[in-house]
C-alpha cells in the first residue's frame, strides 16, 4: 500500500506529466531492459524486445486537476476543470498551483448564509468559485501565471480492511499494476516482447495512448484502469461493483473476446477473484483509442472497482489491485493467443 | 488590409474552400518554394529549410447553412455547416455561391432551432433563372468588412484573418533555417478535418495553428479575461489541446525578446486545428497563437488591427528561429 500511496502523492495533470513521468521512467527502468519518452511525455517500457509478439500493457499516468483561467483585482485565483470533475466535490479543497514556485491554496466560494434562497438550492459552479492563497494579485504575479497546473493536496489515507483512499488513485493504481507486472514478468522466459506504457492525456481524451499505441503498434494490448465501486446510491448502475470482488474484466464490442477470455480464464484457473465488467459501446478508457490505431489492436480491459470516482476520496481495496496484477501477469505468463 | 478584407468576404464555407483557396495561392506565389494541394483540399505552402519541420495552420473555410428543402412556395429550409448560433440568424442575410441573396426570417414568435426559420430567395428558386437556388446548395452569412480606427468587423475573420496572419508571415520571412510548411486548412468548423490529413502528410517536428478565439470583454461577458487590442493570445489549453510546453515558451520567449505584447489563453470550450495536428502519427509538439475576437460565428465578428499585426510579428519571428 505505502508505494500506491507514494505514487498518488505524485503530481501530475493532464497535459503535465514530464515530471511525474521522469520518477516512473526511473521505477520502470529498474525491471526493464530499456525506457523511453516520447514528445507528449508518454513512458515507454521494453522488455526483450524482438522476442515474439509484442503485448503491450497500459496505464494512463495523468490525474484530473485544474488550471488557473485569471487572477482578479484582490488576488482571487479562477479556474478551469482538467478533466470530468463535479463541481460539487470542489469547495473548501485543499490545492497546489504549480507556478514558478509551488503555491498553496484553499477553494473558496459564497457562504450558504449570504446566499439567496435560488443560489442555496444549486451546487455551486466552477465560475463561482475561487482559489485564494492569501496573497495580493501584484505577490501572486510574481510566483503563478494564467495557464499553470493545479493539483489536489494528497493525503492518501489507509481506511480498515485493507482499503485506502487518495486523489488520484484513477490511475497511479494502474501504474503500480504496470511496474508491479514489469517486476514479475522481467526475468521470464517468454515468447513476447513485453511494452509497458504510462500514458499521458488519458483524462482529456485519451490522446497519448492513441500516439504512443500508433508508434508502438502491438500485436495485442491489455489496458488497466478504475471501475465504479459500490456505495449507497449506486446500486441500480449495473457496471458497479462491490470493493474487495477481484479484478473486473471487461467484455464488449471495444474489446477482444479471445483475449477478454484468455483472462477470464486465467482468473478462473488461479482462483483468482473476478467479475465481468460489461461495456456496451466505449469502455471509456484508453482501449477506445487504441483498438482503432493503424490497422487495428486488439485489446483487453481490466479494472479495479473504485468508490468516489474523480473525487479527492478516490476508494479502492488493496486486493483487487493485487488480483489485477496476478491475472495479468498469469495470463501473459500461459500464453496469448494474439 | 486589402487582402484580409477580400479574403473575409469570400464565399467559402467548409467543403467548399476553392475560392479561398485561389486567393491564396495568387497571394503567395512570389514567396514559396512549393505549393502543392491534398486530397482533402488543403493548400500546403513550404518555405524550404535545412532545418526542423515547423507547420502552421490556419484554416480556410466558414459557418454555413446547406438547403435541405425547398417548399412548394419557394422558402428554402435549411440545416447548419458548422457551428451556427440560431439567436444570431434573424433578420439577417445569406448569400450563395452563384450570388443569390436570401433573407433569413423566423417562423416563431421565439426562435430558438434552425428549424424555426426560413430563408426568402425572392424566388431564386424557381427553376431556370440564373441564380437558381437548389437542394444541397451551401451559404454563408453576409456580413460586410468595416474598419474602424483600431478595429474590424466582417463575415468570416474566422479564420480568414489566421490566413492573412499566415501570408504576412511568409511574405516577412527570410532566411529561416526551419523547413517550414503553411497549411491553409480545410474543414475545420466541421470538426478539425482538413489539419489531420495534412499533418498525417507532413509529419511535422513542431507546429503552431492560428485561430481566433473567444473575446468576451463586453457587456454581459467577462467569463474570460482576453481582451480586444490587448495582444495576440498564446494558448495554453482549450478542449482540443494541452498545448506543449515547448512551443507555450518558445512563443512566449519570443514574445518576451521581441517586446511583442502578448496575452495567455485558457479555454474550457471549443478546440482548433492544433488539436487534430498534436495527435497526428506518434505525436507532434504543438501550440497556437488565437486572435481575441469578439461575436465569433456571426456576421460581426470582431478584431484588433493590433492584435493582428503582434501576431505576424510573433509567428514571423517564432518561425525564424531555431525551436
Amino acid at each position: 500500500m505505502e508505494d500506491l500511496m507514494k505514487l498518488c502523492s505524485f503530481e501530475g495533470i493532464s497535459g503535465f506529466e514530464f515530471e511525474i513521468g521522469n520518477k516512473v521512467c526511473n521505477m520502470l527502468r529498474q525491471h526493464c531492459d530499456f525506457v523511453d519518452t516520447d514528445v507528449l511525455g508518454n513512458v515507454v517500457g521494453v522488455i526483450g524486445k524482438g522476442r515474439g509478439k509484442k503485448i503491450m500493457i497500459e496505464a494512463h499516468l495523468d490525474e484530473i486537476g485544474l488550471m488557473v483561467k485569471n487572477i482578479d483585482d484582490k488576488g482571487f485565483i479562477s479556474f478551469v476543470k482538467i478533466g470530468g470533475i463535479n463541481p460539487a466535490t470542489l469547495p473548501a479543497a485543499e490545492v497546489f498551483i504549480h507556478g514558478k514556485e509551488k503555491v498553496f491554496g484553499v477553494i473558496g466560494s459564497k457562504p450558504p448564509h449570504l446566499q439567496t434562497e435560488e443560489e442555496s438550492k444549486k451546487n455551486y459552479k466552477t465560475d463561482e468559485m475561487y482559489i485564494d492563497a492569501g496573497f495580493s494579485r501584484e505577490e501572486l504575479l510574481g510566483k503563478i501565471q494564467i495557464g499553470d497546473a493545479i493539483t489536489f493536496v494528497s493525503k492518501p489515507v489507509r481506511l480498515q480492511n485493507e482499503k485506502m483512499a487518495s486523489k488520484s488513485i484513477d490511475n497511479r493504481m494502474g501504474i503500480w499494476c504496470l511496474i508491479e507486472c514489469a517486476k514479475r514478468l522481467k526475468g521470464k522466459d517468454l515468447p513476447y516482447e513485453l511494452v509497458f506504457l504510462a500514458a499521458v492525456q488519458e483524462e482529456v481524451g485519451l490522446r497519448g495512448a492513441k500516439v504512443a499505441s500508433y508508434s508502438i503498434n502491438p500485436d495485442a494490448a491489455i489496458v488497466i484502469d478504475v471501475t465504479h465501486g459500490i456505495s449507497p446510491y449506486t446500486e441500480s448502475s449495473s457496471n458497479a461493483f462491490p470493493l474487495g470482488c477481484g479484478v473486473a474484466v471487461g467484455v464488449g464490442p471495444n474489446l477482444h473476446p479471445s483475449l477478454s477470455k484468455a483472462l477470464i480464464d486465467t482468473a478462473k484457473k488461479h482462483e483468482i477473484p473476478h467479475v465481468i465488467e460489461v461495456c456496451a459501446g466505449n469502455s471509456g478508457t484508453d482501449a477506445w483509442a487504441i483498438q482503432i490505431t493503424k490497422k487495428g489492436i486488439p485489446c483487453a480491459l481490466v479494472s479495479v472497482p473504485l468508490r468516489y470516482m474523480h473525487t479527492q476520496v478516490e476508494t479502492v481495496c488493496m486486493s483487487d489491485i493485487e488480483a489485477v496484477a496476478s491475472t495479468i501477469c498469469s495470463t501473459i505468463e500461459e500464453g496469448m493467443e494474439c | 488590409m486589402e487582402l484580409l478584407r477580400r479574403l473575409c468576404q469570400a464565399f467559402g464555407p467548409s467543403g467548399n474552400e476553392g475560392k479561398i483557396r485561389e486567393i491564396i495561392k495568387n497571394e503567395v506565389k512570389p514567396y514559396a518554394d512549393e505549393i502543392t494541394q491534398d486530397t482533402l483540399g488543403n493548400l500546403i505552402v513550404r518555405k524550404k529549410g535545412t532545418g526542423k519541420k515547423i507547420m502552421l495552420s490556419a484554416h480556410m473555410d466558414e459557418v454555413g447553412i446547406i438547403v435541405t428543402v425547398i417548399d412548394d412556395k419557394n422558402y428554402i429550409h435549411f440545416s447548419n455547416i458548422g457551428g451556427v448560433k440560431p439567436e444570431t440568424l434573424h433578420s439577417s442575410k445569406v448569400e450563395f455561391e452563384n450570388g443569390a441573396v436570401g433573407v433569413v426570417y423566423k417562423k416563431v414568435e421565439k426562435p430558438s432551432k434552425l428549424a424555426d426559420f426560413y430563408i426568402d430567395s425572392f424566388d431564386a428558386c424557381k427553376g431556370d433563372k440564373p441564380y437558381s437556388v437548389k437542394v444541397g446548395d451551401v451559404g454563408v452569412m453576409r456580413g460586410a468588412f468595416d474598419v474602424f480606427g483600431d478595429f474590424i468587423s466582417s463575415k468570416a475573420l474566422d479564420d480568414r484573418v489566421g490566413c492573412y496572419i499566415l501570408i504576412e508571415t511568409l511574405k516577412q520571412i527570410s532566411g529561416s533555417e526551419n523547413d517550414l510548411y503553411f497549411v491553409f486548412s480545410v474543414q475545420e468548423e466541421l470538426g478539425l478535418r482538413g489539419a489531420k490529413t495534412a499533418a498525417a502528410g507532413i509529419s511535422p517536428d513542431y507546429a503552431i495553428a492560428v485561430d481566433v478565439t473567444t473575446c468576451d470583454d463586453f457587456p454581459g461577458g467577462g467569463k474570460y479575461p482576453l481582451k480586444l487590442g490587448e495582444g495576440p493570445a498564446i494558448k495554453i489549453k482549450d478542449n482540443s489541446i494541452m498545448c506543449h510546453p515547448i512551443i507555450k515558451k518558445h512563443l512566449s520567449d519570443v514574445a518576451q525578446k521581441h517586446n511583442i505584447k502578448v496575452q495567455y489563453e485558457v479555454l474550457d470550450v471549443g478546440g482548433t486545428d492544433a488539436g487534430a495536428i498534436h495527435t497526428s502519427g506518434a505525436g507532434v509538439a504543438t501550440g497556437a497563437i488565437s486572435i481575441p475576437t469578439r461575436y465569433i460565428h456571426t456576421p460581426c465578428e470582431t478584431v484588433s488591427i493590433s492584435d493582428v499585426k503582434g501576431a505576424i510579428n510573433l509567428l514571423t519571428k517564432a518561425c525564424m528561429e531555431v525551436l
